[in-house]
Parts: C-alpha cells; sequence; structure tokens
C-alpha cells in the first residue's frame, strides 16, 4: 500500500473526506501509479536499442571474427507478425519444430506478454566460451 | 520509414570496394508479387469458407513492410584473415 493510499484512508477514517471523495482520491492515485510503471517501462524498452551477437576468435585462433548488431525494433516487429499467423499454419510450424527437437509452441506468444518477452531479452546475456572462440549475445 | 540503401564494403588483401544498394528498386521488384497477393485475397474472398484465412495471411502481408522498416541499423560485419565484409542497412 502507497502512502498516498494510506493517507487518504487515514483522511476516510478520521471523518475528514467522504467515501465517495475517497473513491475519486483511490482512482486517481491508481492512475497515476499505473502511468509512473507505463513510464518506467518505457524508460527501460528505450534504453535497449540493439541486440548484439559477436563472435571473437581466442589468441593464436585463425577462426573468424563476426559482428551482428540487430535492431530492437526488429525482433518487436518480427513477434508481432508470429502472433497474426493463422492457427492452422501455427500448427503446422509447432509440429516441424517439434520434428526437429524444437518443442516450441508459437501459439504462447501473444500481445499481452510481447512486452514481457521484450523486457526478459533486454535482460538477456549469452556467453558461450569455447577452445576457438567466444560468442556473446547482449543488449545495447 | 522502409530502409532506402544497403551499404556493402568488401575489404580484401590486395584491393577493396564498397557499393550501395538503392532499396527503391528491391520494393518496386517486390510490387508484382503485392499485385498477386490482392488478386489471390480477392479470389480467396469469393469462397466463404476460406475468407478467414485470407484475412489472416492479408495482415501478415499488409504488415511485412514493418519489417523491412524494423531492419534499418542492421549491422553485419565478418572479418577473417584474408578479408572483411561489412553489410549496413540505412
Amino acid at each position: 500500500m502507497s502512502d498516498e493510499t494510506k493517507k487518504i484512508l487515514t483522511m476516510l477514517a478520521d471523518g475528514k473526506i467522504t467515501t465517495e471523495e475517497a473513491e475519486k482520491l483511490l482512482n486517481a492515485v491508481e492512475k497515476n501509479e499505473e502511468k509512473i510503471n507505463t513510464d518506467q517501462e518505457k524508460t527501460r524498452s528505450s534504453g535497449c536499442k540493439f541486440l548484439y551477437v559477436q563472435v571473437e576468435p581466442k589468441e593464436g585462433k585463425s577462426s573468424d571474427r563476426v559482428s551482428v548488431k540487430v535492431p530492437f525494433a526488429l525482433l518487436k516487429a518480427g513477434l508481432n507478425i508470429v502472433g497474426l499467423i493463422p492457427a492452422e499454419a501455427q500448427e503446422k510450424i509447432n509440429t516441424s519444430l517439434a520434428d526437429k527437437g524444437m518443442s516450441f509452441n508459437l501459439n504462447d506468444i501473444k500481445p499481452e506478454n510481447l512486452q514481457e518477452i521484450l523486457t526478459a531479452l533486454e535482460d538477456l546475456t549469452v556467453d558461450i566460451d569455447d577452445d576457438d572462440s567466444t560468442v556473446k549475445v547482449f543488449c545495447k | 520509414m522502409l530502409p532506402m540503401i544497403v551499404r556493402i564494403k568488401i575489404t580484401g588483401e590486395t584491393n577493396s570496394f564498397g557499393f550501395f544498394i538503392p532499396m527503391i528498386f528491391v520494393y518496386l521488384l517486390l510490387l508484382p508479387a503485392y499485385l498477386i497477393c490482392a488478386i489471390v485475397y480477392a479470389c480467396m474472398c469469393l469462397a466463404p469458407d476460406a475468407t478467414v484465412t485470407a484475412r489472416a495471411y492479408l495482415n501478415i502481408v499488409l504488415r511485412s513492410p514493418l519489417i523491412f522498416a524494423a531492419a534499418r541499423g542492421t549491422e553485419v560485419a565478418v572479418q577473417s584473415n584474408d578479408s572483411n565484409v561489412l553489410l549496413y542497412i540505412q
């Protein structure tokens, strides 16, 4: 419970405001909190612009050095399009993925959990240390 | 906004060259595909059973330019012992 909500309830208990006024104030506080949360979410989302994949060879090894920079907007657009694929086509894709050993359900990607996926991707860091090279996947 | 230029730069041991691909030509090449899609969609709309499916696929086709637009800023760089390749979508 936030400080504002406590104050409103105290004022109501003291009889300084009516129940209707308290309801209005609580709604206003709720809206304000939602706005703050949305702004924080936006700030967090805008902090991560690109997904990087970097392959660095180890010292003395002659493997190629690869650097891929993909805009986060591209991932977002891709995930949005996945949500538009018709159900029957999604089933076929799921079956094909399962045949290849990837039990991933495309139906799980829905508009409501899209932001959740993107937020999770922002925190993503993958480090693969091989004999020949190092692979890094991260957002920046 | 759709990306308008793809820049490719190849640097070798002896020589190097870079070139720009104006994406407007790619979009013009895709135009017939869009026209065919429009005709197929119109035909599918005539069959009541297929209308729902047609709408679903049309949504994907209509949103495909978003993928191109979102690809702006993509950069791929490969460095090997004898050559370097850089691809940049802008």
